[in-house]
């Protein structure tokens, strides 16, 4: 008579084929002194990765750590990243409402690398808030000039071109920004033009 | 609040503006008193909305509500507008030119020869 083997029949925890493993032999079990059993893999251990000063300042500021401000002094001391060391050290100093030490910085920034994008942008920022409308959008304009994909800077040129009444250039210049603006930003960019339509028409 | 609902509310809003710029053409007196009410009605409408939930408001709408009161006090309206909603007009619009993008923070691309060598040991 046939006799019924009943299969394990457990649900597969997964779909798919199962990789078949190496059933391990116990030499031992054989009388003979297993001599190739593995000991613990072998790990890579890091010792810490040696960052440079302005790595080390950036990692600071990026983290809001108060004593960014000296790891960036750090770094110009040592020559590390020079230019980007100035230019960050001028945002802090800006965060810190010292404007005068901000420009410092970040023309010092600019004698070491006149074409430095991030220095011309924020600079453009720091005359904006200080209200010196003629330089922040020169500044805007040679970031433009730089970096043509960085949105921003379309967008605070643009409100600078609004402030100072020229309405029209700033429509053209938002509209421009909507290029590289996503959804949200697109929308708030339309309604700015909108209410510079609206004014124009008054 | 579905963001969805700012926009709908917005549309409407933007179809009774429409509706109010074509009668506004015809100078029949009673006509032009059929427009009136339909700003008054609109008005209405913005300032139950704004109390209801603030936020389904578009600034657009809260603008247009702005001009609204502003032309039925113009024709003898009486009422003050939604002081609230009025205020947040006032807030509101300098702060929008002010709002600029923030500053940028260099990231290290500008590495000095000499510094190179240092971490390189080249």
């Amino acid at each position: 008579m046939a006799k019924v083997i009943k299969f394990n029949n457990q649900t597969p925890l997964k779909f798919g084929h199962h990789k078949v493993k190496k059933k391990k032999i116990d030499l031992e079990e054989y009388g003979q002194l297993n001599l190739f059993e593995e000991g613990e893999e072998a790990r890579v251990i890091k010792l810490g990765r040696q960052e440079s000063p302005f790595e080390e300042a950036l990692l600071l500021d990026e983290n809001e750590n108060e004593t960014a401000r000296e790891a960036y002094l750090k770094a110009i001391e040592s020559n590390d990243c020079l230019p980007d060391a100035y230019c960050n050290l001028g945002i802090l100093e800006s965060k810190m409402g010292d404007t005068a030490k901000a420009i410092k910085y970040l023309t010092l920034c600019l004698k070491e690398e006149s074409s430095h994008f991030e220095a011309h942008y924020n600079l453009a920022n720091i005359y904006f808030e200080a209200e010196n409308y003629e330089l922040a959008k020169m500044h805007y304009e040679v970031s433009i000039e730089l970096k043509p994909n960085f949105s921003f800077s379309y967008y605070n040129l643009g409100l600078v071109l609004a402030i100072t009444n020229n309405t029209k250039e700033a429509i053209d210049v938002l509209n421009k920004y909507k290029n590289f603006a996503n959804f949200e930003e697109k929308i708030n960019a339309d309604e700015l033009i909108q209410k510079l339509k609206k004014s124009l028409k008054q | 609040m579905n963001p969805l609902s700012k926009y709908t509310l917005k549309g409407y809003f933007d179809e009774i503006k429409e509706e109010v710029n074509k009668q506004a053409g015809k100078a029949d007196s009673l006509q032009q008193e059929h427009v009136l009410n339909m700003l008054a009605k609109a008005a209405g409408i913005i300032e139950e909305v704004y109390e209801m939930d603030a936020q389904l408001l578009h600034s657009d709408s809260i603008n247009d509500y702005k001009e609204i009161v502003y032309t039925l006090k113009s024709h003898g309206y009486v009422g003050a507008g939604q002081t609230n909603l009025l205020q947040e007009i006032k807030d509101e619009e300098p702060e929008q030119l002010i709002r600029k993008k923030p500053m940028q923070k260099a990231t290290g691309r500008s590495r000095t020869s000499d510094s190179k060598k240092k971490r390189y040991g080249t």
